[in-house]
């Protein structure tokens, strides 16, 4: 993989075994990689020398794996069939197929991988105890935030700059989607 | 003789509205001796409905307040905390004024369409502000005497904690107590959550300082949690900031949930005026 330190809006890409080993830590990559990534110094550039190995890139015939994540992301964030497809930029039944665990797919197209990586990406700069909230917030059609962040998730890339300039707002909008459920049990209410 | 609204209108007289005795020497005249003050501002507490009415025999009066200057606003008298004292400062004129209920008043409105209003203007939630700490003056819930009694001398703390750095950017207090009316007997505890509304301009630099090494917001609810733990009879479960732009209406009107106006003044404060418990 190429990366050019001086793209200003670079696209992203990141390891599927990477995201493998981070899924499969309960997510400490999400936690660990959101913060050093949320952190203006800290540049993917960085991120890549010190973490991501060439050799080490989703690069197909990891079909299996790649059926889990997709589940594991979708459901991690709380999207919901239609929100997750239309950020795959794919159709409901193909998710369905993907994650239908006991039906191995027989290939996965280098441009779905891509898109999966691009996703995976930016969303794992949410901080991890928000995470699950994230579905429901993105439902909120009046929300101006909310409008540009489906807006750039939509893209036909998901350009890595902008995604981390939104996550400071994006984390503190979940947050508190989280004190109004807090609030909301601890008065009973519905 | 009746009311020109239209030109009422055109002066700019409105609710929260305000005027002395430069802009309005006449209706200067007429408020009662002990709440004139050359100084002071007279802000217009009476709805628009009631400020503007064509007819003077349907609405006779106007209510207003009168704001006295002071040097600064105490944190405690912002944002209408203080159910009974209010400071704002003025960003149009820069000065600060402190309106106390005391000095309240109605005179009549017969020259306001001849008056001008002042330079003292209010933004829009300025004004919101205001509207709410009159109208909590009349809707605040009350606590039970036990629990007053038992906050006692903490009452003073708080409200030196609340008077500092953070908790001047506190806009209300909120406490959720398990039993709002009842007054316990000494065996049983009463069960709170405290929580402080931020603006969201608050609320994202508390956001922002969480996530490094020293949060001023932290250390302020671990303060709090440190004075509750020598209280005997109230468990503090919880204590969180929450952002005002987020708080429901549902929730705002759930009768556990009370707005907390640390001056309230309990019958229990003295033993002998106790009135009898409530079961």
């Amino acid at each position: 993989m190429k990366v050019n330190s001086n793209q200003t809006s670079m696209i992203l890409t990141v390891p599927a075994a990477l995201l493998c080993a981070c899924m499969g830590t309960g997510g400490a990559f999400a936690s660990e990689s959101t913060e050093r990534l949320s952190n203006p110094k800290y540049t993917f550039t960085t991120a890549v020398k010190s973490e991501i190995d060439d050799e080490t890139l989703f690069s197909g015939g990891g079909e299996r794996e790649f059926q889990k994540q997709s589940k594991q992301l979708q459901e991690s964030f709380g999207l919901n069939v239609t929100q997750y497809s239309t950020l795959m930029q794919t159709t409901r039944s193909s998710v369905y197929k993907w994650h239908d665990l006991n039906t191995p797919l027989k290939k996965v197209r280098s441009k779905t991988q891509d898109r999966f990586n691009q996703l995976s990406f930016a969303l794992y700069l949410i901080k991890e105890r928000h995470q699950t909230l994230f579905g429901e917030w993105l439902r909120n059609p009046l929300d101006p935030l909310v409008q540009e962040v489906n807006e750039l998730l939509e893209g036909d890339t998901i350009l890595r700059d902008d995604f981390i300039e939104l996550s400071t707002k994006i984390n503190i909008s979940l947050r508190k989607v989280a004190d109004t459920k807090d609030l909301n049990n601890m008065l009973g209410i519905a | 003789m009746s009311f020109n609204k239209i030109k009422a209108l055109e002066i700019g007289w409105d609710q929260c509205t305000a005027f002395n005795v430069d802009s309005a020497p006449e209706l200067y005249q007429a408020i009662k001796a002990e709440h004139q003050d050359t100084n002071g501002v007279y802000l217009v507490l009476s709805h628009p409905c009631s400020l503007l009415h064509p007819s003077y025999n349907v609405e006779e009066n106007l209510e207003y307040i009168l704001g006295h200057v002071v040097n600064e606003c105490l944190a405690n008298n912002m944002y209408g905390k203080n159910p009974r004292l209010f400071d704002i400062t003025c960003s149009s004129t820069n000065v600060t004024y402190r309106f106390n209920q005391n000095y309240r008043g109605f005179i009549s409105r017969k020259k306001l369409d001849e008056s001008n209003v002042c330079s003292f203007v209010l933004s829009e939630t300025n004004r919101t502000d205001i509207k709410r700490w009159m109208s909590n003056r009349y809707i605040a819930s009350a606590l039970p005497d036990k629990f007053d009694l038992r906050i006692g001398s903490l009452r003073n703390k708080l409200k030196t904690l609340y008077s500092k750095e953070v908790g001047k950017l506190c806009r209300s207090v909120y406490l959720l107590i398990d039993e709002p009316t009842k007054d316990l007997d000494d065996a049983n505890s009463y069960n709170i959550s405290i929580f402080y509304t931020l603006s969201n301009t608050s609320y994202d630099l508390m956001c922002n300082e969480e996530d490094s090494d020293v949060s001023r917001f932290e250390v302020f609810l671990n303060k709090v949690s440190e004075l509750f733990k020598k209280v005997n009879g109230i468990e503090l479960n919880k204590t969180a900031f929450i952002s005002e732009s987020n708080l429901t209406l549902e929730q705002l009107n759930n009768s556990k949930f009370i707005k907390w106006n640390l001056d309230y003044i309990s019958l229990g404060k003295v033993d002998s005026e106790l009135a009898e418990p409530i079961q």
